[in-house]
């Protein structure tokens, strides 16, 4: 009974809570009241101002018109959810948001504390009678949901002076015009403390968060703070930093920002909500004496390596640009993989080697690619390949690598690809794929070797009852070296390799100017993304019914669901940048809500 | 023994009876389709599951474009899935139950064949011919590329006659062990000479034929293999072998019938030109399959029990992570274990796989996929009036269950739902995964 009518209570004040910061008001900052010990803290300055970003957000009319919202509002579950808010409101005598203003105008924050392991919530109102109206409407419901001839469910103390009270585990009070809530009564009370002018070293005084509140840019939405060398001590995620790496795509993409949480003091994060644009940051102080020698193939030497010049081509959906020296982590193996990965690689790196008619895949190979790494993924044109669109249609990918010496690079790679060929030919055949025909071309600077599918061989079987739905999956493919510019292109389609190399030679690649050392740029694309998503809707609705268990008409909604929040979507992009002192991911989602 | 069952006294037509055709002649009823079912006649219960008069073919566009997905990339791992989602949502889950005998029957598993649309392709031709003439289906076979790859038989040289295939075809799946000699099937392996696949198709190489004379089950002349196939399918023994192992799938694991208490069955089989639906007929309308030397006389086998949980329940799962939870048990469709296809019976059931049944269940009860009565399993009690402990867990037993429980297990299953009553989804999850740890709940 006690939490019929209490939690509908705290499921509303959660709202006001999960939108809340407290505003930086000279001496008497949330941060300022909590212990150093804490380890997280998140805070919304003005939690209205982000109530108001995402409630009157433009895309708001176009979620609410969905197909999934509106199944929402049928549901029990959110009609008790209303009812709660409302129960809120009548309580209040104000609606939410109003609340939300009145109670958390000044800021709103919360904190995780190692020292209690308490969690606590501040508050400050911008209507301390309202605060305290807040406290009575809670104790009132907390009361009016016991069961007659039960104990009062709250426990009330005065604690110097001020009026604290316990109900169930948590514990609350109002001083002026600041709200208190917390699991741990003695966190409370540090807070009061400060509150009542004891002195005593707080979080804001704590070195790391002096520098990560200095080095905040913006106010954003909401801004959070993580003490990462104190959540290291306690030997929480203690995988994440034991410095070996069990996956070799996963050290590619992030051993280098690894390498650096492994040091760093801290993290702060940032959330900006816009009608544009929604942004994370996540910044973390950044020293490349941190990286050592074995992490070097990821920034470069000196951290100064940088990304390539962008590439682009008509309908590409995304790219990703990045400073790896993959022949570099190749050779580090030893240093950088656990045992049981380091022996799979050996062999992989032996398998590849025989292949290759015995040259050294690390050495000879991949030592003769530059670290300036980009991939490039974009959609494809059947018809101008002159294949039949397959059932499955998947974008066509590329991944461009300076050469260290073009001359005699081309020769070995154009061998290996030769060979990677045949054995893709006695390996596909097993499986009923047909054989790929070899085709060389050389001209205007532009050298390639391509293998492709003969168009016969693609062409659906008229006896297969799928041949409705198109040709196979090998019509994707048709895969290409392509060399130009002193450039390797390796692409799943001559095509693809084809244009960027004409890219490569007319000149016509873009570098940002950055104050930054920019290590890693993603982007995508929505419209093409959406494009190559539509035509094979069928193949998500069936992917949906096996792996959902939905039935045909569910599986076309969900997957409806997916092509429509796509449409709010216009791109979105992921940096990873750094100078000196400090490491940045950024992550950007430009909105489309025209 | 086999003529048509009337109901009686001792034998009445009740919702037990209902529940039993519902468990061997498709994968469980739900409680609505077993109440229907007493106001039937088995024999039209059994044209219900074979979906006679319906028009099943929006159904079947729609299996045929999930199964163009399940094999897109060319592997057939989401094959398993497919099929358990076509045996979990078809109209007729008595062809879908015989496709599976047939699939045991003519064994062939992906794991050689590697090739997702042949095991598909095999697949929809056991559906196919799965009712009709005996002979056809072994032509068929003979002829299908996924058998021949699984049996070795993409060459066959007149200078070397493959003799995997043709003994194949007499000991596993027409005759049976003694009803033929060494030579046989070195005459009926020269008889397939020529037969290859090229390029995943069935082809005949008239330059490796052997066109000599042959000597196959006493028949002297210069056949070919479809010739070969007429005279072994001629024998007395073929159709005592295949009218066994209908008995086998769908009467009873054990004991073993005679050859006399199976020969009106093989009769009855010659006498409709080898066809089988006749015959299925007349053993799910007997008197013998009503009876108690039939009830609970099969162990659920991992497909009945996944999928019958599930079809029982009114429900939808994802079926990506039912072959997940399948793999330990013993029976993965298009992966039998062997040529001789699944042993069955006792052998699904042991220490381990005890317990991975029993995680079956639970983990069908509690994924996030999974719905009931379009919900949860809380809508589910609700829509069949589950209100009480007693009665959640006596309607449960009576619909999910081949035989009663004793009467301690149930008390028990009772104080469990007890003391889950605050939340009756979790409540019914509890029941049924304890219900599934049960010897009862592992009897068909």
């Amino acid at each position: 009974m006690l939490r019929r009518h209490f939690l509908p209570f705290a499921v509303g004040c959660a709202i006001l809570a999960a939108c809340v910061l407290a505003r930086p008001v000279a001496a008497e900052t949330a941060a300022q009241l909590l212990p150093p010990t804490t380890v997280a803290y998140v805070e919304v300055a003005a939690p209205s101002d982000l109530v108001e970003s995402v409630f009157d957000h433009p895309l708001r009319p176009r979620i609410e018109a969905t197909p999934a919202f509106l199944n929402l509002r049928k549901n029990p579950e959110y009609a008790k959810f209303l009812l709660g808010v409302k129960l809120v409101e009548f309580k209040l005598g104000k609606p939410w948001r109003q609340a939300v203003e009145s109670l958390a105008g000044q800021g709103l924050a919360a904190g995780f504390d190692a020292e209690t392991e308490g969690v606590v919530l501040i508050a400050r109102a911008k209507d301390a009678k309202f605060a305290v109206k807040v406290r009575d409407a809670a104790l009132e419901m907390a009361r009016g949901d016991a069961k007659q001839g039960e104990d009062d469910p709250v426990e009330h103390v005065e604690y110097r002076g001020v009026d604290a009270y316990k109900i169930e585990n948590a514990a609350f009070a109002v001083y002026k015009d600041w709200v208190i809530v917390t699991s741990e009564p003695e966190l409370g009370r540090f807070v009061l403390d400060r509150l009542l002018g004891d002195s005593a070293p707080t979080l804001a005084e704590q070195d790391t968060f002096a520098v990560a509140a200095k080095e905040r840019q913006s106010q954003g939405d909401v801004w959070s703070y993580f003490d990462i060398a104190a959540i290291r001590a306690s030997g929480a995620a203690e995988e994440l930093y034991r410095g070996k790496a069990d996956n070799f795509a996963g050290e590619l993409a992030a051993g280098g920002v690894l390498a650096v949480l492994k040091e760093a003091s801290h993290l702060a994060a940032s959330l900006a909500i816009e009608d544009e644009q929604i942004r994370v940051a996540v910044n973390s102080p950044f020293d490349a004496a941190w990286l050592g020698e074995g992490r070097q193939y990821f920034f470069g030497p000196q951290a100064k390596g940088r990304i390539p010049a962008s590439l682009q081509v008509d309908g590409q959906i995304g790219s990703i640009r990045a400073h790896r020296d993959i022949a570099e982590l190749w050779l580090r193996v030893p240093d950088l993989f656990d045992d049981r990965h380091q022996a799979e690689l050996a062999k992989g790196e032996s398998d590849i080697s025989t292949l290759l008619g015995g040259r050294s895949f690390g050495e000879e190979i991949l030592g003769s690619l530059g670290p300036e790494v980009q991939i490039v993924v974009a959609q494809q044109d059947y018809e101008a390949r002159e294949v039949p669109t397959p059932e499955v249609q998947l974008p066509a990918f590329a991944a461009v690598f300076p050469l260290k010496d073009a001359d005699e690079s081309e020769r070995v790679f154009k061998i290996a690809f030769q060979q990677g060929v045949g054995f893709a030919n006695i390996m596909g055949s097993s499986i009923g794929y047909p054989p790929l025909l070899l085709d060389m071309k050389s001209a205007d600077g532009i050298s390639s070797i391509s293998a492709n599918y003969l168009y016969g061989d693609l062409t659906p079987n008229p006896d297969d009852p799928s041949a409705a739905r198109g040709a196979r999956m090998p019509a994707n493919f048709a895969p290409a070296m392509t060399f130009a510019k002193e450039h390797l292109i390796v692409a799943s389609t001559a095509q693809l390799a084809e244009k960027l190399a004409h890219r490569l030679t007319e000149g016509s690649s873009a570098s940002e100017k950055s104050d930054r050392t920019v290590n890693t740029l993603a982007k995508v694309q929505a419209a093409p993304l959406r494009a190559i998503l539509a035509a094979n809707r069928e193949h998500l609705i069936n992917r949906n019914m096996l792996d959902e268990g939905n039935s045909r008409e569910e599986a076309e909604k969900q997957i409806a669901g997916l092509l429509t929040l796509l449409e709010w979507i216009d791109a979105g992009e992921l940096e990873l940048a750094h100078d000196d002192q400090s490491l940045t991911l950024e992550l950007a989602v430009t909105l489309e809500h025209e | 023994m086999w003529q048509p069952y009337e109901p009686s006294a001792s034998q009445p037509w009740n919702f037990s009876r209902v529940a039993h055709l519902y468990r061997r002649a498709a994968f469980g009823g739900t409680r609505g389709e077993i109440e229907a079912g007493l106001k039937q006649q088995p024999s039209e219960i059994i044209d219900q599951l074979l979906a006679k008069g319906e028009d099943t073919s929006a159904f079947d566009r729609q299996m045929a474009s999930l199964a163009s997905t399940a094999v897109s990339d060319g592997e057939p791992e989401k094959l398993t899935a497919w099929w358990l989602y076509r045996m979990l949502h078809t109209p007729a889950p008595l062809l879908e139950k015989l496709t599976l005998f047939w699939h045991g029957h003519f064994a062939t598993s992906a794991a050689k064949v590697t090739s997702g649309r042949l095991m598909l392709a095999q697949n929809e031709l056991l559906r196919k011919l799965a009712l009709g003439r005996f002979e056809e289906m072994v032509q068929a076979m003979s002829r299908d590329p996924a058998m021949l790859i699984y049996l070795d038989s993409t060459t066959n040289r007149k200078s070397h006659p493959n003799e995997n295939y043709a003994r194949e075809v007499m000991e596993l799946f027409s005759l049976g062990l003694d009803a033929y000699t060494e030579k046989d099937i070195q005459e009926l392996a020269r008889a397939f000479t020529g037969w290859e696949v090229r390029r995943e198709k069935f082809h005949f190489n008239p330059y490796q034929h052997d066109r000599g004379v042959k000597r196959l089950l006493g028949i002297e002349g210069n056949f070919g293999g479809e010739e070969g196939v007429r005279i072994v399918l001629s024998q007395d023994a073929a159709p005592r072998f295949i009218a066994r192992k209908l008995v086998r799938f769908f009467v009873l694991d054990e004991p073993a019938l005679s050859d006399e208490q199976i020969q009106p069955l093989a009769d009855d089989l010659r006498a409709n030109d080898f066809r089988i639906e006749p015959t299925l007929r007349k053993i799910l309308t007997s008197q013998f399959f009503y009876s108690n030397d039939a009830m609970a006389r099969i162990v659920r086998s991992p497909v009945d029990l996944a999928v019958g949980l599930v079809r029982s329940l009114e429900g939808s799962t994802s079926t990506t992570n039912l072959t997940e939870s399948m793999r330990p048990l013993g029976q993965l469709p298009f992966y039998p274990p062997s040529v001789k296809g699944w042993d069955a019976g006792r052998t699904y059931v042991n220490a381990t796989t005890l317990l991975g049944r029993a995680n079956l269940v639970r983990d069908v009860v509690t994924h996030d996929s999974s719905q009931f009565a379009g919900g949860t399993l809380a809508d589910l009690a609700q829509k069949h009036g589950m209100e009480s402990a007693q009665a959640t867990v006596d309607r449960l037993c009576e619909q999910l269950l081949a035989t009663p429980l004793p009467n301690t297990a149930r008390l028990e299953l009772i104080e469990l739902a007890e003391k889950r009553r605050d939340d009756r989804a979790v409540q019914l999850a509890g029941v049924i995964h304890a219900l599934s740890t049960q010897p009862e709940f592992q009897l068909a």
